[in-house]
Formats: C-alpha cells, sequence, structure tokens
C-alpha cells in the first residue's frame, strides 16, 4: 500500500509537470484607432508569469473597492480613461486617444478610441463612459471616488457630445483633474445597466461570478478572468479585443497566462520566489543576503528600485480642548510643550535616524525630511530644512523653551514637570525603530512610555477620541500612485480627516496652517505645472520647517525578478509590473 | 436512543443564544469596525465612512444590531458579508470542503499512528521504543503548529519533494478526475503531517496511561491465570477498556483541528475556512465572525455527541445508564 502511495505521488507530479497552461489566441481585427506601442522591444507570446499577492480580492466591482487586494484583481481588467506613465510620471492615452483643455480652463473634451471593444465583443462607446460617472454620483452607491470628483462642493458636470466623444466641465479650474478622471475605470453598460436600475449594482460581480461564470465580468483591460479560486489563486486570461498592439502589429498583452497566487505568510512568499516558483517578489533588505545566494541557482535578479513611496513619521497630538466628559485631551502643560516648533524640533534633533538606519536596514535606506517621499520625484523638494543627529543642538532648543536638566540628568519645566510622553504604537509596527528612538532621547534626557495596542485602537484613539500623546503611523502614496499631492488633502488641509495632530479644525489653528491651506487651495487651481510644483515645494518646506510630523525614515526597496523578461520597466512609484501587457520572455 | 439525541440538540438552542450574545458583545467591545482599514487610508473620504456605517448598520447600538441579526438567524439568513457583498453561507460553503478534508485527513492520521503506538509503548513499557516514542511526543507537543508549518515550508523549498503550500497545481483544472483526486493529494501530504503531529503525541501518550492503568487491573490477571492467550486479552479486553477517553477526546478533536488549522492554513496558504475566518476576525466582518462561531459551537457539540453515540456503542455499561435512560 505504501508503494503504491509513494508510486502514484510521483506519477501524479510527474504528469502535472509536463502539462502547461496553454491558452488559445483568437483573432479578432484590431481596433480603428489601437494604440500602436512605440517604445517597447517587440516580442513573442510568451506562456505564462506566476506573481504572489497577500490575500484574494473580496469583490470584482471596481466602484464599491476600497482596498487593496480587490484593486490588485482588477487592476488588469479594465481600463481608464487616462492612463499614467509612473517612469516619468506623465499621462498617456488610454480609452480616450486625447483630450483638449478649453481655454478657460473649465472644460475638458476626451475623444473616446473608435472600435474598441468590450472582452464579450460588444462595442465601447461614449454610453459606458456616461454610465459609469452617473453610478459614481448616484446615491444609492456609496464609493470612495465621489467626493474627488466634487469641486468646491459641486459635482463634476459630463455629457455625450456625439458616441466617441464626452465634455466634462467643472465650476472653476482644477489641476488634478485628469488625475481623478483617469483613475476611473469604465463599466460595460450593456451588463451592469438592469442591476443599476433594480438598485443591486453592489451586488455584481462578487466572488461568485468569477468562480461560477468568469466571462460575466467584461472589460477594457489586457486580461480578463480565466479561473478563480478563492484563497488559492486566479489565472488571466488576454483579453481578445485588447486595444493596444506593438509595431509589428502584434496585439498585447504578450503573456498567455498571469497568475497571481494568494500567500498571505510572507515567509512563504519568499520561499516561492527564492526556489523560482514565482517571477517578481518584493524583498526587505534584510533578506537580501540570504535570498541573494539563490539567485544564480534559480535564474533571478536583484534589482534596486530608489526609495519607498512610503512616508513614516511620529507626531505630537496638538488638539486643544476637552471632551464631552470634561477630560483634556491633552494635560494643559503638555500641549503647550507640544505646540511649540522648537520642542519638535529638538526631539527630532535628538532620534539618531542615520545610525537606526545602519542598525536595521543594514544602511539601505536614508532619513525622510519632507512629507512627500524621495520616490515622487515630480513633487518631492530635495531642499527642505534637514534635521541631522544633533544632541547637542536638541539640548539648546530645550533650554530656549525653558526646560532644564535636573539632578537625574533628565529635563523638567520650570515647574518641575520631567519631559515624559507616552508614544502609542501599533501591533506589527517598526519594533527596532521605536526602540531606538526611546534610546536616542533617554541619552538626550527625554522619558518616552511605549504602549502597545492593535491597530483598530490607535486609530479609534488618534481620530476618533483624541485622548493619546504621542503615535507613529506609515502612509502610502495616494491619488492611486500617481503621487499628486491632491490626493493627500486630507492630511495637509486644517479641516482634513487625517490632518493628525489637531484634525477637523473649523478654521486653521496656528498661521502656517492657514498658510498651507492657501497654498493647497492655490495649486489646486493652478494649471500651469511648474507653478504648481512651485506652491507644492513650499507646502512641504512649510511642514519641515513647522514638523507637525516627525518624519522618520525612507528605506530603498529592492525586488527581484526572474531573467529573461524584456521591457521591464522599473519605476519607484509603482507596482514592479505595471506595465504587464509589454512584458515577454522568449519560450524555452 | 432518538430521544437522547433530540434533547441533545435541543439543549444546543439556549447554548448558542448564549454564545452568540456574549461573542457579539465582545465584538462591540473590541475597538474598530470593519471601516477601521479605511478610516486610516488617506484618501478615502469621510462622506463614504458615514456612508458605509449607515449601509451597514453600524450607527445603530449594539443591542439593535444584536436583535436584528437574531431575527435573520430566526429564517436562517445569516446575512451578508460586509467585505464581500455575498450571503456569509455561500462564503463559508466555498471554503468548508478544504478545510474538512484536511482535518479529517489529519483526524484519521492521528489515530492511525497514535493508537498503536501508544498501545505498544504501555506492552513494552521502559523498552527503548518507548523511551523515543515518549521523547518524540514530548518534543512534538512542544513544537507549536505554526512554527512546525514554517518548517514544513522551508523543508519543501529545500528538497522540491513537495509544493510550498497551494491546495491544487496550476494546471489542476486540465487534469483528468483521477490526476486531480492525486494532485489535491499530493498538496495535503504537509499540510496533514503537520497539523496532525501535535495530536498524535497527546493522544499517544493518553493511551499509553490508560493502557498500563488496565493492564495492572484485577480482570487482567483473571485472565492471564485462566490461561487466555496475551494478545487476546491486550487486544480484545484491554485495548476495548482503555479507548474509552481517546473516543471521548474524538468530540473536541474536530473543533480543535479547525481552530489549529487556522494558523496551519496561514502559514501555508491552504484556502481553507481557517483564513477567512482569520481575515474576518481581523477585519471585524461580524456577520461572517458570528456564522463562523456558530458552526464551530454547533460542530463541537454534534461531535461530542457523535463520540457519546460511539462510546455507547463500545462499552455497554455507558449504554445502558446515559443513553436508554
Amino acid at each position: 500500500m505504501k508503494i503504491l502511495l509513494t508510486s502514484s505521488l510521483i506519477v501524479s507530479f510527474l504528469c502535472s509537470c509536463g502539462k502547461q497552461v496553454t491558452i488559445k489566441r483568437e483573432n479578432f481585427p484590431l481596433p480603428e484607432d489601437v494604440e500602436i506601442v512605440q517604445n517597447i522591444e517587440p516580442g513573442v507570446y510568451t506562456k505564462d508569469l506566476v506573481m504572489v499577492t497577500g490575500h484574494g480580492p473580496k469583490t470584482f466591482n471596481s466602484l464599491i473597492i476600497d482596498e487593496n487586494s480587490s484593486a490588485t484583481a482588477v487592476m488588469y481588467l479594465f481600463s481608464g480613461l487616462v492612463n499614467y506613465d509612473p517612469t516619468n510620471q506623465s499621462f498617456t492615452p488610454a480609452l480616450a486617444k486625447s483630450w483638449e483643455i478649453s481655454a478657460d480652463n473649465l472644460s475638458y473634451k476626451l475623444n473616446l478610441r473608435k472600435g474598441v471593444k468590450w472582452s464579450d465583443g460588444e462595442p465601447f462607446t461614449a454610453d459606458d463612459v456616461i454610465f459609469t460617472f452617473d453610478a459614481i454620483f448616484d446615491e444609492r452607491y456609496p464609493n470612495r471616488m465621489k467626493s474627488d470628483l466634487i469641486i468646491d462642493g459641486k459635482p463634476l458636470g459630463y455629457r455625450k457630445v456625439d458616441d466617441y466623444t464626452v465634455e466634462f466641465y467643472t465650476s472653476k479650474p482644477y489641476a488634478p483633474f485628469i488625475n481623478y478622471i483617469g483613475d476611473v475605470y469604465i463599466l460595460p453598460k450593456h451588463k451592469l445597466y438592469e442591476s443599476y436600475k433594480d438598485g443591486s449594482f453592489q451586488k455584481q460581480w462578487t466572488l461568485e461570478t468569477a468562480i461560477n461564470t468568469p466571462a460575466e465580468i467584461v472589460g477594457t483591460g489586457p486580461y480578463c478572468i480565466k479561473e478563480f479560486l478563492p484563497a488559492e489563486r486566479i489565472v488571466y486570461k488576454p483579453n481578445p479585443h485588447y486595444w493596444k498592439a506593438d509595431i509589428n502589429g502584434k496585439r498585447l498583452p504578450y503573456i498567455d497566462a498571469l497568475v497571481y497566487k494568494y500567500v498571505s505568510d510572507f515567509n512563504t512568499e519568499l520561499a516561492l520566489f527564492s526556489t523560482g516558483q514565482t517571477a517578481v517578489s518584493a524583498l526587505p533588505a534584510r533578506d537580501l543576503p540570504w535570498v541573494s545566494k539563490a539567485a544564480a541557482k534559480y535564474n533571478f535578479s536583484i534589482f534596486e528600485r530608489g526609495p519607498s513611496a512610503l512616508i513614516a513619521f511620529f507626531w505630537f497630538n496638538m488638539k486643544p480642548g476637552k471632551n464631552e466628559k470634561g477630560e483634556y485631551y491633552v494635560e494643559p502643560y503638555k500641549l503647550k510643550w507640544f505646540q511649540d516648533k522648537r520642542f519638535r524640533q529638538a526631539i527630532l534633533h535628538g532620534v539618531n535616524r542615520e545610525g537606526i538606519i545602519q542598525a536595521t536596514m543594514l544602511g539601505h535606506g536614508e532619513p525622510l525630511n519632507s512629507v512627500i517621499s524621495p520616490a515622487n520625484k515630480k513633487w518631492y523638494n530635495p531642499n527642505v530644512l534637514k534635521y541631522d543627529y544633533d544632541p547637542q543642538k536638541a539640548r539648546t532648543l530645550l533650554e530656549e523653551i525653558g526646560f532644564k536638566i535636573n539632578d537625574k540628568g533628565m529635563f523638567e519645566d520650570q515647574f518641575g514637570h520631567p519631559i515624559e510622553f507616552d508614544f502609542l504604537i501599533f501591533e506589527g509596527a517598526n519594533n527596532a525603530l521605536i526602540t531606538g528612538i526611546q534610546e536616542n532621547l533617554k541619552n538626550l534626557g527625554v522619558i518616552v512610555n511605549l504602549t502597545y495596542m492593535d491597530f483598530a485602537t490607535v486609530i479609534d484613539k488618534t481620530a476618533n477620541t483624541f485622548r493619546y500623546e504621542c503615535s507613529i503611523m506609515g502612509m502610502g502614496s495616494a491619488g492611486s500612485d500617481t503621487g499628486d499631492p491632491a490626493g493627500s488633502k486630507a492630511i495637509y488641509k486644517s479641516n482634513g480627516r487625517l490632518h493628525l495632530w489637531d484634525p477637523e479644525q473649523k478654521t486653521p489653528a496656528t498661521e502656517w496652517e492657514a498658510e498651507i491651506d492657501k497654498l493647497f487651495d492655490l495649486q489646486e487651481q493652478e494649471m500651469d505645472e511648474a507653478k504648481r510644483v512651485a506652491l507644492v515645494y513650499k507646502i512641504q518646506e512649510i511642514f519641515s520647517e513647522e514638523l507637525p510630523l516627525l518624519f522618520l525614515i525612507t528605506p530603498e526597496v529592492f525586488v527581484g525578478i526572474s531573467n529573461g523578461w524584456k521591457n521591464i520597466k522599473l519605476a519607484s512609484m509603482s507596482i514592479p509590473l505595471w506595465n504587464i501587457d509589454e512584458l515577454w520572455r522568449k519560450n524555452k | 436512543m432518538i430521544r437522547f439525541i433530540l434533547k441533545r440538540i435541543a439543549a444546543l438552542i439556549p447554548l448558542l443564544l448564549g454564545i452568540s450574545f456574549l461573542v457579539f458583545i465582545l465584538m462591540h467591545l473590541t475597538p474598530g469596525d470593519v471601516l477601521s482599514e479605511a478610516r486610516a487610508a488617506q484618501d478615502i473620504p469621510k462622506e463614504y465612512i458615514i456612508q458605509m456605517e449607515k449601509q451597514y448598520g453600524l450607527d445603530k447600538p449594539w443591542y439593535v444590531q444584536y436583535l436584528l441579526w437574531l431575527k435573520s438567524i430566526g429564517t436562517l439568513n445569516f446575512g451578508t458579508s460586509w467585505t464581500y457583498k455575498i450571503p456569509v453561507t455561500d462564503l463559508l460553503a466555498q471554503r468548508i470542503p478544504a478545510t474538512l478534508t484536511l482535518a479529517i485527513a489529519a483526524l484519521v492520521f492521528a489515530w492511525v499512528i497514535a493508537v498503536p503506538l501508544g498501545v505498544f509503548a504501555a506492552i513494552y513499557k521502559d523498552s527503548v521504543f518507548d523511551r523515543i516514542s515518549s521523547i518524540l511526543a514530548y518534543a512534538a507537543l512542544s513544537i507549536p503548529e505554526f512554527f512546525l508549518a514554517l518548517l514544513a515550508i522551508f523543508f519543501a523549498a529545500q528538497t522540491g519533494w513537495f509544493p510550498i503550500g497551494g491546495r491544487t497545481a496550476l494546471t489542476h483544472s486540465l487534469m483528468s478526475s483521477w490526476s486531480q483526486f492525486w494532485d489535491i493529494a499530493y498538496h495535503s501530504v504537509l499540510p496533514t503531517l503537520v497539523l496532525g503531529l501535535g495530536g498524535i503525541a497527546g493522544m499517544t501518550r493518553i493511551m499509553r496511561a490508560n493502557f498500563l492503568d488496565h493492564i495492572r487491573s484485577e480482570y487482567v490477571t483473571t485472565a492471564r491465570a485462566k490461561g487466555v492467550p496475551e494478545g487476546w486479552i491486550m487486544f480484545k479486553h484491554v485495548l476495548r477498556n482503555a479507548i474509552n477517553p481517546l473516543i471521548t477526546s474524538l468530540g473536541f478533536a474536530l473543533s480543535g483541528l479547525l481552530s489549529g488549522a487556522l494558523l496551519v492554513e496561514n502559514v501555508m496558504n491552504y484556502p481553507g475556512l481557517g483564513q477567512l475566518v482569520y481575515e474576518a476576525l481581523m477585519k471585524q466582518d461580524q456577520y461572517v465572525v458570528m456564522a463562523a462561531v456558530l458552526m464551530g459551537c454547533v460542530l463541537l457539540m454534534l461531535g461530542n455527541l457523535f463520540a457519546d453515540i460511539l462510546l455507547a456503542w463500545s462499552d455497554p455499561r455507558i449504554r445502558s445508564t446515559t443513553i436508554e435512560s
């Protein structure tokens, strides 16, 4: 019995190796307005590409998505009106082949590609665009896109000019307009109109649809769903009607079967990549030494992608006043410290960020000094105020405020309160980093008490009850990776929900906050990009001078990719294989 | 007999009510809700969060939420998952087969190994075999399952003999049904081993201790005096008496394995219930968690019932006292 079992296992293993996922390409004529991709090396159809992501999608309905796993899953299924090229941070044509802005900057005419078809063969027209925006603005279907398209309290206007032209208009000039319009995936009216009308729109295109009838989920993206197994994997096949081709007239995408495996444990993900079973993986600096040993054997290379797009920071609660129970949000004497910019500057001068980088990231990182990550080249201001590790300067600043060193060698204020604060940390935050901060500040003469709580509690305390003194957080780039600062409105503006140190102010509490508000509104209306960048530079200067957020560290990002893939274009502001439809590799 | 079963099932109802109430309160007391993640994202507007709170009924007090939930349970409607937007029952049904096959395979594996191992360790007490099996059992008991799962992944990566996690091969849908079966079996080897190993260790120790108790009892001496063959005494009389505690433990085993599967599934990316429930708990997808807790509870009760019936079948003394009265 035992022998039989083993031999059957081997046999089954052999036959599963012998078979390949084969996909037959259907030959449909290219659309009239096909996009011929110029700047790539034309290639051949390639068997497959296997990738890993943490969690499976929750829905395939792009309108109701509010988390990353589903956004990843639908990314290849749909197209927006405008695409984004992360290598030079510019907008490129997608379903709209061109667009014109009127002289008064108030209306945008978008010319749609003619002859484009949905993956089921139905024609794509302006009706689909209008339908999508109708759905976004429908009261019955809450979604995260809507408020970005409401400018100064007035929803964006839109109308169909003819079958291949749509016009959008705003009540006042709005610079990030194309950014937000391009962001919206256009949905097929012929598939979803019925459910839109009868109110069941949110229940369309669920996991059940993808399991049982994947062909129902139609899009204009490079791929459609071939097979979906919840928590296991999704297999995509090329959309036979995709609107891009290479210079030889060969329809993209090149890869026949695109596979995402769902692996929630990162160790398992690394094991899969380092044994050559997946084509790409993000690699934390600490794992580089051992992963790189396997590179020759399993035929992959490691690339440096530059600084991370994430910004990490800690901050002090500066919310004045009391809650309904009459308790102070922050003890008044501490609030006075926290509101003093010299205090915040002193603390940051007292943290040895370079040392922490050496100790915990093997030197692969740099101190962050601006509210925009250096990865975001277009908007990042390299000339903001920098805070080197300088305990002497930190002490001088603290003494300037009136703090004195007591007999225990710690700082105290003129009433004898030692400088001591509670640092609220969510489970899973970077412990080495936080311990480093605590040690550095102790040497400076400042006591930090660490309090660990789960993520939801930290959010509740920092965004709802406001009873905390100091906390830490990291934020990804918003605005769907275009890095447009308009996406960070909730942080910058004093009435913002994530204006963390003192959110949702009725009127700006300080002069510099009022100044940021003003600059932010100005840049939103500035249509000249160079001038807009200058305004955003100014905002960053104020942030770095006032330090409401005490910036931490930007790690360098590494990615491993198996060898032989052509047309890989790495960019720091995107996922590694953002141009999946252009990738190919010689078949073995 | 049927009355006994009905009585036990009737007893389940107040228990389920109590447990669901407790879980609901606990979930309410836990800070945050299903929208916590959205609240921390900089590009999700406040209006959206308020609208979603309303849609999910999170703006109502918890007891109203609980009563509404109870009302829908009364009509056997377990609600719709907030994150997946599909009925909870559909969601659980997607995952139950994978977890159930894994749990049952692990259970069978554990019993097949543990019972003979315990018996032989008792018969040959203090022998080299007994010593080695104790050492191994203690070692297996002291390694947490998730760590064992990580070791298994490492083993698979190093040797290439087994797949690194997953339940089916990429080409699964192209296979004949026979090779599909072997494909799943092949992928289940490591998770079954990991999940079963802890059980083996514990059960071997219980089996050994019980067997030793019974070897020393008077009926064994009597049987020996009458000249009954030693093998007959051991396997017919002692084994049957000594196995009772294991049968009782069977009732807990299934629900225990389901919770053990949670960690193993997460590390070995096995697409089962454990992964789903873990994610739902983390995200506080309320109805999914409630349904999963109820299901675990029912499984525990049914497992116990099944074990009691099995016990009655195996032990005539129990049959006369508990079931027929």
